[in-house]
């Protein structure tokens, strides 16, 4: 487990007090088809609440556009996380383990792996822009990690069925006392020097069922690839294939529309 | 059975194992009253006199209101970048249409009784059980660059939809700023549930440029492989697996 970003901290803050009184805690369940689950805890600073923008159409006006020349966010610097100090929440230490691996450095990574976009470029700095590095990985390690989250959060995650395949966007979960507001709640866009980032929190029957990222520092995928809040995304070059298929799936072809929308008209026309 | 009409401007593919010629044209007839009742480029459809206001709400009928339903309801989804409205303004509810269509097919032909079949609008497709061979069904990506397949999928039932701007240029643009979508992403390829979730997050994820796949990484129950203009490819930690091929068990049915 991994701390969470100050910066994002404050806008997942944002997001639930619109739906809560007091400290809580945000779940966020890592989908992973290989590797066990990851569960994401933040804890909560003091709250303050807001009036901000919580119903679903809402959430897209608020919505900032992407900053495409914004140079690229190196991994997010953890903090311990503070005491909320507007309510008293009981808290407990949560151990949980993850599987690290370290890109492959520069000079053994293969042609056609690596990124060719942004090695010149000097819209970006840092060697993480472009696209996502290799998939071979090295140094992996398991890192222990124990942070102290409220008791709620650590019961609903101990629910949570440690299985290698995906987990459901949906976990049964302890309700807590407060509960929260049905309803999908955005954060506020939150610039953490490199970028943007921006939360939205899904409440379904009370309970946190999602966190959802609305805006990542931009500059690309490597920015979240590199951080190890995606550590499963996989690049590589396409490579044509030789084989038998029923279909073939692709953009559609215009021609076809071409022709339909002419015969429509010519269609018309005739009368 | 297979056939192919052009019907919604694209390439309507209806394969039915064990099917007549009859059967196919239930299906194609189908398309065709989509076609009639969604196509912005008839005069005559509903959305044209809709967005001529020549209809008002309390006159769509069911089909229409239960598709913008379904559209107001992917905006929400895909933080709103499945957008109703072209930048001209014209209400356009197609990224929705297309995959709620085949999925209704599908649909159809399983009423029908059979449970083999591969039923496709322009590259977004349904498949059910086996191909006529008794083989798992396969789908090939195409190369955004020229000729040929990057990548076969077997998609076990799955729904699969691929957006792209390799071939119209610049006809998918980001709601947000109404322009278009400036990104090196040339296609992408959505897996879900069905063909109705693929196709209401193919377009939105293509908006969302360089983040998409992180997006559809995010989703539980989706999965994704992007290219880029370099070549290079991304995918979802889950699409690897949808790449092999499955054990055909030649006697399932």
């Amino acid at each position: 487990m991994r701390y969470i970003n100050p910066l994002l901290i404050k806008s997942i803050c944002s997001v639930v007090a619109i739906a809560l009184f007091g400290g809580f805690a945000v779940a966020h369940s890592a989908k992973s088809a290989a590797t066990p689950v990851t569960v994401q805890h933040a804890e909560i600073p003091a709250m303050t609440e807001q009036t901000a923008a919580n119903s679903q159409s809402a959430s897209a006006e608020a919505y900032a556009p992407e900053q495409s020349d914004t140079p690229i966010s190196a991994v997010a610097k953890t903090e311990t996380p503070r005491q909320s100090s507007s309510t008293r929440v009981e808290m407990v230490p949560v151990t949980t383990t993850q599987t690290v691996c370290d890109p492959l450095p520069a000079s053994q990574q293969k042609a056609g792996t690596v990124r060719t976009r942004g090695d010149d470029d000097d819209d970006y700095e840092g060697s993480d822009d472009g696209y996502a590095p290799v998939t071979a990985q090295s140094n992996c390690h398991q890192v222990t990690t124990t942070t102290m989250v409220p008791k709620t959060a650590a019961d609903a995650a101990s629910q949570q069925t440690p299985a290698p395949q995906q987990v459901p966007a949906v976990q049964p979960a302890v309700v807590t006392p407060s509960g929260f507001k049905n309803g999908t709640y955005t954060g506020s866009a939150v610039n953490n020097g490199h970028g943007i980032v921006q939360v939205q929190a899904v409440i379904s029957g009370g309970k946190i069922t999602d966190v959802v990222f609305l805006q990542i520092p931009s500059g690309g995928t490597s920015s979240m690839i590199n951080t190890r809040a995606m550590p499963l995304l996989k690049q590589q070059a396409i490579a044509i294939q030789s084989a038998n298929v029923s279909g073939v799936s692709g953009a559609s072809d215009t021609s076809a529309a071409f022709i339909e929308s002419l015969g429509a008209a010519l269609t018309q026309a005739k009368a | 059975m297979r056939d192919t009409r052009i019907i919604m401007g694209v390439p309507v593919v209806v394969d039915v194992v064990g099917g007549a010629a009859g059967d196919l044209e239930r299906v194609f007839d189908h398309f065709h009253a989509v076609d009639e009742r969604f196509s912005t480029y008839k005069e005559g459809s509903e959305i044209s006199r809709i967005n001529r206001s020549e209809i008002g709400p309390e006159e769509w009928s069911d089909d229409m209101r239960e598709v913008f339903a379904l559209c107001e309801q992917a905006a929400q989804d895909t933080l709103g970048y499945f957008s109703t409205r072209t930048p001209e303004g014209i209400l356009d509810p197609s990224g929705v249409v297309k995959g709620w269509s085949i999925k209704n097919a599908a649909q159809l032909v399983e009423s029908m009784g059979f449970e083999h079949f591969w039923v496709e609008a322009g590259g977004d497709i349904q498949t059910r059980g086996l191909s006529e061979l008794g083989t798992p069904w396969s789908v090939g990506i195409r190369n955004p660059f020229g000729a040929g397949i990057v990548k076969v999928v077997y998609p076990e039932g799955r729904g699969i939809a691929t957006s792209g701007n390799y071939i119209r240029g610049d006809h998918i643009f980001d709601p947000h700023t109404m322009q278009p979508a400036i990104s090196d992403l040339v296609s992408i390829t959505v897996l879900g549930s069905d063909v109705y979730e693929a196709d209401r997050f193919a377009t939105a994820v293509f908006a969302m440029g360089d983040r998409g796949i992180v997006f559809l990484e995010q989703h539980p129950d989706l999965e994704g492989y992007a290219i880029y203009r370099n070549g290079q490819s991304v995918m979802t930690s889950g699409f690897d697996a949808l790449t092999m091929p499955p054990a055909t068990t030649l006697c399932a049915t």
